[in-house]
């Protein structure tokens, strides 16, 4: 009995292995149709690759003729044609190497066989019959082998599935062609010195022909404006600023410098303002200007965003206690602070007044919000929604002699203003008292007033009713609503915040 | 249609196990069908849980003939059936079962001693098992995966074979647990039970209306049920196959390299390595039934989301656009291509 099976075994196994060789026999015709249509893949493939190459390279050249030609500096790149030639070079480069890696080579015949099964819908029988005539040979993988033999059999004369061939396209010519075209106008933007200067050539003959001070260093231009000084000023001036280009002192003009730097370059002509904004910026100094020491000077570095730990947002006790002082003031608030106090009021001390000076400033870092911040910090660090501290303050006096006006409205009698109520924070409108459950799409228990009234029908048309449960095919992948798309992402963020990790209800 | 694969010394034997397959099946079909008016998915993929030793979860609205399904199943096969209806305030002891206090023969004393529950039994049939607290839904657990029951220290084997077939309502959610991620892996399909077509509500109002009930008679038994479980794990996979199934599952994992942009984005958790099996076996029995003997993609892909559904959990932004598991199985299946090298 067992040598009967072992026998059968043996004969199942052999005829598995010549059905592999017949399986790879009929897949090396179906490879080879797979090689030609890869090479042609890597073709398209390299052609595509070499267009885009070129023309970004025609925009870096663009690029760079640009800065050349804004910073004032020597160009030692070669001029546009040689550069066309030497970008055409390049972007062909990758071409023969993909091409010779998708030509040669022996075709796996796993991958064709699979192949093969998606041109001729065979369910993976090829590719099956395949991978199990190299593995144990069971009842089951015979007729899988038997069945991926008849199925190579019928799809002899079918092209396996390949990738698509596609030459280079509408796309990719263009951005050829536009890459030559930046190239020539990039050859031709009129740069100061293309090159290094040949002894008579014109090149040297286009410089400004300028007086060098004896204190010139060397390698670096003289501009007009600064041939025109004394030689005192130049040396001052040089000792005072690095070497830099042209546009980088422009920028350097336009911040505020130093009081002493400033009071330095007073002296020097056309330092990039009209002297009537330079004589008021004096006498604002003058002055005392109310804003100067409150609002940083714009181009001073911005502060960094507001991220990482709690504790490195925090500024120090001293300064916040002292900023809120001030905030207290600029505010506006009446809450324990009296009703007079016009001079910390003046509209020439709001941050607001400071638009008018110029619109172009980034406006400062707003102090309310970084008030708004603390106070939920404070909040949540005492457990819960509470009252603010900064809005507490004495008890009303229970004096009841009769007083002149007061602070915060105390004694009886008199023009006083009016009383203050008092109350706990929950009589306070506007203080959030959390209705949702942390964790809960739905909110928790609401509380439902029951009240004896008479049905009434309703105005209006009524819904039609659908069925709710059936669920007919797939869910749409996102649900069109007729909530407006910017609404949406309000309403997706507020949500996301508010279910963030970490986050306390009703803070 | 079967393929002529006799050719080869051994392949006869596989085409008379497939036929033999294919014939019990059948016959296991027309018989529910005739109590069972339509649902043709569901009762193939009752079968298929049962045929691929697994468990399967049944959700629909009432009414949709859930329960009248398993247990017209359970007529057809010549199993121990058990029937649990989950509450509240139902306990672990009141299922697994629980030591009892008894009197010895002969008035010698007393001893305890384990009285079973009615998850001892072939065929269980978990009635709205979303209305149980955790508590108790764990207690199946282990009977589930391990087939043995726990109690007092001591393990005890679950009569062989061991199916669980759950119902849930998904609109009656008030008042219930959601089932554990634990649980819901353990469940080899969730079949969505869905309303009859109207030709279909004639037949069931002709049905049951009439004088004549129907019934189901026994047309499996449990021996028979265990060698059908052995042919199908008797279906090869090919490497091909095997390369598309894990693929598809891992497409179901967020941060996968073969996940769609819609997984990143709305998918907290993805499918388990059961569901790569679960991919195989039910792909297995999707061959045999075709017909084939070995598993092709088209295979797994008709069994993705059977058995794919319940295992990816969306995340807070994925509810909030009521995206269903359904879609995001589907789009792992269009981005995974078949071609292992493509």
């Amino acid at each position: 009995m067992a040598e009967g099976m072992s026998d059968q075994k043996s004969s199942m196994d052999r005829a598995v292995r010549q059905a592999r060789l017949s399986l790879r026999y009929g897949l090396v015709q179906a490879g080879q149709h797979l090689v030609r249509a890869r090479t042609l893949a890597a073709l398209d493939r390299g052609l595509r690759l070499g267009c885009r190459m070129l023309a970004g390279l025609a925009a870096l050249y663009l690029l760079w003729r640009l800065g050349v030609l804004c910073t004032g500096m020597t160009d030692p790149i070669l001029g546009a044609w040689p550069f066309l030639g030497l970008a055409l070079l390049v972007s062909l480069c990758p071409l023969p190497g993909l091409v010779f890696r998708a030509s040669g080579g022996l075709e796996n015949l796993s991958d064709v066989a699979e192949r093969l099964d998606l041109a001729a819908g065979n369910q993976n029988r090829i590719a099956s019959a395949l991978s199990l005539s190299s593995g144990p040979v069971g009842s089951f993988e015979a007729a899988a082998v038997a069945a991926g033999l008849e199925a190579v059999e019928a799809a002899r004369g079918i092209v396996p599935v390949v990738p698509q061939r596609r030459l280079p396209g509408g796309l990719e010519i263009g951005a050829a062609y536009l890459g030559v075209v930046v190239l020539a106008v990039a050859g031709f933007i009129p740069v100061g010195i293309q090159g290094p200067a040949v002894p008579g050539s014109g090149a040297e003959e286009a410089q400004p022909r300028v007086a060098r001070s004896p204190g010139h260093l060397p390698g670096t231009r003289e501009t007009p404006r600064e041939a025109g000084r004394s030689p005192q000023e130049a040396a001052e001036v040089d000792s005072s600023e690095k070497p830099q280009t042209e546009s980088a002192r422009g920028k350097a003009r336009s911040k505020p410098s130093p009081a002493g730097k400033r009071v330095k370059a007073a002296g020097l002509p056309g330092k990039g303002k009209s002297g009537e904004a330079r004589q008021a910026r004096q006498s604002s100094v003058s002055r005392g200007d109310p804003t100067e020491g409150d609002f940083p000077p714009t181009g001073a570095p911005k502060k960094k965003p507001r991220v990482g730990k709690k504790k490195d947002r925090n500024p120090p006790k001293a300064r916040v206690v002292g900023q809120r002082r001030k905030e207290g003031r600029q505010t506006g608030a009446t809450a324990g602070q009296g009703g007079s106090g016009g001079g910390a009021m003046s509209p020439v001390k709001s941050p607001w007044a400071q638009r008018d000076r110029s619109s172009d400033e980034p406006l400062p870092e707003n102090p309310a919000d970084e008030d708004v911040e603390d106070e939920i910090e404070e909040e949540e660090a005492r457990g819960g929604t509470q009252p603010s501290l900064r809005d507490r303050k004495a008890a009303t006096s229970r004096d009841l002699s009769i007083s002149g006006p007061g602070e915060g409205g105390e004694g009886r009698g008199g023009p006083t203003p009016h009383k203050k109520a008092r109350g706990t924070a929950s009589m306070v409108l506007g203080v959030p008292v959390p209705d949702f459950v942390r964790g809960l799409l739905n909110p928790g228990t609401t509380k439902v007033t029951h009240e004896r009234v008479e049905p009434v029908t309703s105005p209006g048309k009524a819904h039609d009713p659908a069925s709710a449960a059936a669920r007919k095919g797939l869910e749409p992948r996102i649900p069109a609503t007729r909530i407006p798309l910017s609404v949406r992402e309000v309403v997706r963020r507020f949500l996301k915040s508010l279910h963030r990790p970490g986050r306390t209800p009703g803070s | 249609m079967t393929e002529n694969a006799s050719s080869l010394p051994g392949a006869g034997e596989a085409r008379e196990k497939s036929e033999a397959f294919r014939g019990t099946v059948q016959r296991l079909r027309d018989e529910i069908h005739k109590v069972v008016v339509g649902q043709d998915l569901v009762v193939d993929g009752v079968l298929a849980a049962l045929l691929c030793d697994g468990h399967a979860l049944l959700e629909g609205v009432p009414g949709l003939a859930k329960t009248l399904l398993v247990r017209t199943l359970a007529d057809t096969l010549e199993l121990q059936f058990s029937r649990i209806q989950f509450t509240p305030d139902l306990m672990p002891a009141d299922i697994i079962g629980t030591m009892v206090l008894r009197e010895v023969e002969g008035g010698r004393g007393h001893e305890l001693r384990f009285e079973e529950g009615p998850l001892v039994a072939n065929f269980i049939l978990a009635d709205e098992i979303n209305r149980a607290t955790p508590k108790t839904q764990s207690a199946l657990l282990e009977a589930m995966q391990e087939r043995t029951l726990t109690v007092s220290r001591k393990t005890r084997p679950l009569p062989e074979p061991f199916v669980v077939l759950a119902t849930q309502n998904p609109i009656e959610q008030e008042g219930t647990y959601p089932l554990p991620e634990a649980q819901m892996d353990r469940f080899l399909l969730k079949l969505l039970v869905d309303y009859p077509a109207e030709e279909e509500y004639r037949e069931i109002l002709a049905r049951t209306t009439g004088e004549a009930v129907p019934e189901a008679k026994p047309m499996a038994t449990a021996a028979e049920v265990l060698d059908m479980r052995r042919v199908v794990r008797q279906v090869p996979v090919s490497d091909q196959v095997e390369t598309y199934a894990i693929r598809l599952m891992m497409a179901t994992q967020p941060g996968s390299p073969y996940a769609p942009d819609d997984v990143n984005q709305y998918v907290s958790l993805g499918s388990s390595p059961r569901g790569a099996q679960a991919l195989l076996l039910v792909g297995k029995f999707n061959a045999l039934l075709d017909g084939r003997f070995t598993v092709s993609c088209e295979d797994v892909r008709k069994a993705a989301p059977l058995v794919l559904r319940h295992r990816v959990l969306m995340n807070f932004e994925g509810q909030a656009r009521r995206i269903h598991p359904d879609g995001i199985v589907a789009r792992a299946v269009e981005a995974v291509p078949e071609l292992t090298h493509v």
